[in-house]
């Protein structure tokens, strides 16, 4: 649980939420998330690459305590947003949703901030 | 999919069959439940647009009916062989259940043995992130 490297933090990934994930992704988004999980997993999650999200976004999602970062990094068109977490008496993340950051304009699927809304407000 | 308002006491879980069944029609663009826990406004013109998309014209009420029907799969809760947090999708008539794995971040908490902390607390801990950019 602890810091592996300063700079880095701690990830936690829920097996059944990252499948139902993957499960609606393209080949690429796939592709990304599967590679993101195996090195935040492995090494940690660079603080550095870490955005807070928007406590309440114009999108209508409300994700306070919520940190996101965009995949490839710095500025890919997939995200992966993570709440702020406790256990054993130290801050991580925990996985709560990865997917595309924006759909086109007359797509119905989720964002990943809707995602992540979804979940964490059902 | 009629365009007056929901008659008084219609199931809300026959709004959410019929709403599963375009979906099914329409499997290859599934949205599967973007549409649980948005904000009402928000959630009703996302409903508007889909059945749009399905040729259908439905009203504000209804759309409102969905999103709550979306919202009463039943939660159960296995102890055996296998273990864990699920949600009933599917109950057929000879009383065999689809079950998928509870998603909710609340399900998810309770299998990682987190509570929750604050963005203040890890960027105390681990220092600042960058700040929101509006995007979400």
């Amino acid at each position: 649980m602890s810091n592996k490297r300063a700079g880095l933090a701690t990830a936690l990934f829920d097996d059944a939420a990252f499948a139902e994930d993957l499960s609606r992704a393209s080949d690429t988004g796939r592709q990304v998330a599967l590679a993101t999980r195996n090195e935040y997993e492995q090494n940690g999650v660079p603080v550095d690459h870490l955005l807070a999200c928007d406590e309440e976004g114009t999108d209508g999602t409300q994700l306070a305590h919520c940190v996101k970062v965009y995949l490839p990094h710095p500025d890919g068109k997939f995200g992966m947003v993570f709440r702020i977490e406790r256990r054993e008496g130290r801050s991580l993340l925990a996985y709560a949703a990865s997917g595309v950051r924006h759909h086109p304009r007359d797509s119905h699927a989720p964002t990943v901030y809707e995602i992540a809304h979804r979940r964490l407000h059902i | 999919m009629p365009n007056a308002p929901l008659p008084a006491g219609l199931p809300i879980a026959a709004d959410y069959a019929r709403l599963t069944s375009i979906w099914a029609a329409k499997a290859s663009r599934c949205p599967f439940t973007p549409l649980i826990g948005l904000r009402q406004r928000n959630s009703t013109t996302k409903a508007r647009r889909l059945f749009s998309r399905a040729g259908k014209g439905p009203t504000t009420a209804l759309a409102s009916a969905i999103i709550l029907g979306m919202e009463l799969h039943a939660h159960v809760k296995l102890s055996g062989d296998r273990d864990g947090e699920y949600l009933i999708t599917e109950e057929r008539p000879d009383g065999s259940l689809t079950l998928v794995p509870d998603t909710s971040f609340e399900a998810i908490r309770k299998r990682l043995g987190t509570e929750p902390a604050t963005l203040a607390e890890f960027e105390a801990e681990h220092g600042p992130v960058q700040p929101p950019d509006g995007e979400g």
